[in-house]
């Protein structure tokens, strides 16, 4: 009752507004960072917390720009947010599909790690965390510097010093 | 592309994982050891402090104890001086979030709380972490003697908490409300308590979407009501008596109760999944729940014995499991939608199925006497082939596949629609039986695209198999009506086999008998498919 009088207090601009909203709840524009447009349902875009409060702020009324993100990896990031929209799919299939998905280079998980983060995506920052750990399991340090190319930069006395500290953690 | 780390790209040698942002790196950290989240420190100067403050912290003390008590002195004494070293580092970790007042996402403590110390130890640690705004706490302890670890009261009053796990501990009559205001998954696990507590604990968890109790002991009696977000359950104690929801939300319930007297679910309108293991669940039982719960899309009932005769009509339903209800005899079963159907049990089940559903898989584990063939059991394996696939599990060896001639004589082949048939064993076959175990499975099902059969090593995740992959074309026939599919709509594979792969994927098999095999198969398939274009024996398997 309260939001309905607001309404009519303010007249018709306001209600106009609303009632574009409305409409705009059919499709949003997303535009990535290299300006290339993409259409999505809303259903699917809200899936980031980020373009949701978008929305509920009515602040998607035109063009969405996402600076953070590169078309290439915003078209990877909507095909996850595509088969995620719909809860009834098979568990087993989402799971499949995940898997799938989350199979891609070093550089394209990084880009999907950022913009799932910047989108504010928790299941799919979940995945593609968990598949950069995945990578660490297990490996000692020196073969984590050389899987993902960090150089030590450490001098020697300054390693010691870091193993003394938490010995129970570096001894076989 | 082929999974694993190898195989990923790395070629242009810049070292991208430590320019992410230090939040994200601690959330990749997140899904490693404390050990190995401490060991980052060491990988260069950009990754010294970034672990100090991640949010998620396990400490897994129990890792060391089954180390502990070896031999060899000197390692022991190692050991236990590691072990002083996990819990300095975790008291002092604690101590400074509380005192920095860092969040904690989740704090996970799997202890053997063998001293007075550490008990007072742990208290003090779920102290610091409450203080800390703990999101996600999992307490798993261990007692010598029987005993549990007495939860801090404070706990059940913590309002940052969203997921409590709790397995080898004790809730105490409590002397205070219980409010845990943002509390979504609770989860019980051979916890000490009673009807009361849990029920008083239950009410202050207004927000609550996911229960789970399960072997606690004390915990009798359930009637949980007004809880209109929970939406998932499951109960598992031979101690339930009585078992009572009423849950408008509640989509999956899944219930082990042997030896309840009552069960009620009927006010629980939006269930969709229901797994039922308990005795007392009788045919009027199920006719009541199936026709009060209308959107129920999957159903599992195991040992179920005193259900006999049991009726679905339902265009929602899209899974059935049916295992080891004894006295069961007979299944009607109206559902279009049906797409995937097991039943373990036996052969005397008399089944009824809606037609117009082609079911996607469906699973006959048979209980014995399996190796024993009569026009029942075809009878049953017809009425489950209205399947795109078909798995029959549990055959001993090669020789119970074998169905008596005069049965094959006298009955259609039971599978004719069935595209994939699979059978599994429990010993692998000889050489000399692979043509007439083939035989057999191509009269089961006769026009197959795919046919598999399986062995899996005792206990081993992975399987033996040889596949066979068919391929057809238009099929000639020399005679009006040939014997070997006189009962069939239309011919079966031998008057139109066109191609066939066999696929090996053995551990088991050396190079002497998989030839021996090829040239078996090939003869076989070159004597009966008179049109046979090409045969492929294909070995992957390990030799």
């Amino acid at each position: 009752a309260i939001q309905s009088s607001r309404f009519s207090c303010v007249g018709f601009p306001l209600a106009y507004i609303f009632l574009a909203c409305k409409k705009k709840s059919m499709a949003l524009k997303l535009k990535s960072s290299d300006n290339k447009i993409f259409e999505v349902e809303e259903l699917v875009a809200v899936q980031s917390e980020t373009i949701k409060s978008l929305v509920e702020d009515g602040c998607a009324n035109n063009v969405i720009p996402l600076p953070n993100v590169d078309s290439k990896t915003l078209e990877l990031v909507l095909d996850w947010c595509k088969n995620h929209v719909d809860v009834k799919l098979d568990e087993e299939k989402l799971k499949e599909y995940e898997d799938k998905f989350i199979e891609v280079d070093l550089a394209v998980l990084y880009d999907l790690l950022m913009a799932a983060n910047y989108l504010n995506i928790k299941d799919l920052l979940n995945r593609a965390s968990q598949k950069v750990a995945d990578m660490l399991k297990g490996k000692k340090p020196e073969q984590i510097r050389e899987t993902f190319n960090i150089v030590n930069d450490f001098s020697p006395e300054e390693e010691e010093e870091i193993r003394k500290e938490n010995l129970w953690a570096f001894e076989e | 592309m082929e999974g694993g780390f190898n195989v990923i790209k790395n070629d242009d040698k810049i070292d991208k994982i430590s320019e992410l942002p230090d939040f994200l790196r601690q959330q990749v950290l997140s899904f490693l050891t404390i050990k190995q989240v401490v060991q980052s420190s060491l990988l260069s100067k950009r990754w010294k402090h970034v672990w100090l403050t991640i949010p998620v912290l396990e400490f897994d003390g129990a890792y060391f104890e089954s180390k502990l008590w070896c031999r060899d002195r000197e390692k022991t004494r190692q050991i236990q001086s590691k072990r002083v070293g996990l819990y300095h580092f975790a008291e002092q970790n604690l101590l400074s979030r509380r005192r920095q007042r860092l969040k904690i996402n989740k704090l996970t403590l799997f202890m053997y709380l063998r001293t007075p110390k550490t008990v007072s130890r742990v208290d003090r640690w779920i102290d610091y972490s409450l203080k800390s705004d703990v999101e996600e706490l999992n307490l798993d302890f261990f007692m010598s003697g029987g005993r549990r670890y007495i939860l801090p009261q404070s706990v059940l009053l913590a309002k940052s908490i969203t997921v409590l796990m709790l397995s080898g501990c004790r809730l105490e009559s409590l002397c205070c409300d219980i409010n845990l205001s943002s509390l979504k998954k609770l989860s019980l696990v051979k916890v000490r308590t009673n009807d009361q507590i849990i029920h008083n604990l239950v009410a202050g968890c207004p927000v609550i979407e996911d229960m789970r109790f399960e072997f606690c002991y004390g915990l009798e009696n359930i009637h949980f009501s007004a809880l209109p977000k929970l939406k998932a359950i499951k109960l598992d104690s031979s101690e339930l008596k009585m078992v009572e929801l009423e849950a408008s939300n509640l989509y999956y319930a899944c219930i082990t109760a042997n030896y309840a007297s009552e069960i009620n679910l009927v006010q629980c309108k939006n269930l969709k999944k229901l797994n039922l293991e308990a005795q007392c669940i009788a045919d009027e039982w199920f006719r009541n729940h199936i026709s009060q719960l209308p959107l129920i899309e999957m159903v599992t009932l195991s040992n179920c014995h005193k259900l006999k005769n049991i009726k679905i009509s339902s265009h929602i339903l899209k899974k059935l499991y049916l295992h080891m209800c004894k006295e069961l005899i007979e299944v009607e079963l109206d559902t279009p939608e049906l797409l995937k159907l097991s039943y373990l049990g036996w052969s005397n089940l008399s089944l009824s199925l809606n037609t117009s559903a082609y079911m996607s898989e469906v699973i006959y584990q048979m209980l014995s006497p399996i190796n024993h063939w009569d026009v029942q059991k075809i009878e049953l394996i017809s009425k489950l082939s209205n399947s795109k696939s078909l798995h029959l599990l549990r055959f001993q060896s090669a020789k119970d596949v074998v169905i008596p001639q005069e049965l094959r004589d006298t009955l259609p082949s039971p599978s004719y629609l069935v595209k994939q048939l699979k059978v599994s064993l429990s010993w692998p076959y000889t050489g000399s039986e692979i043509d007439k175990l083939v035989d057999n499975l191509l009269w089961i099902s006769p026009l197959p695209e795919v046919v598999v059969i399986a062995y899996r090593i005792y206990e081993k995740p992975w399987e033996d198999t040889t596949s066979f992959k068919f391929s057809y074309k238009k099929p000639i026939l020399d005679e009006e009506n040939p014997s070997c599919c006189k009962f069939l709509p239309n011919p079966c594979w031998r008057h139109c086999l066109k191609t066939v792969t066999v696929e090996n994927i053995r551990v088991r098999a050396d190079e002497e008998t998989l030839k021996a095999e090829k040239e078996t198969l090939e003869k076989y398939f070159y004597e009966n498919a008179k049109f046979l274009e090409s045969f492929q024996f294909l070995c992957g398997g390990v030799g």
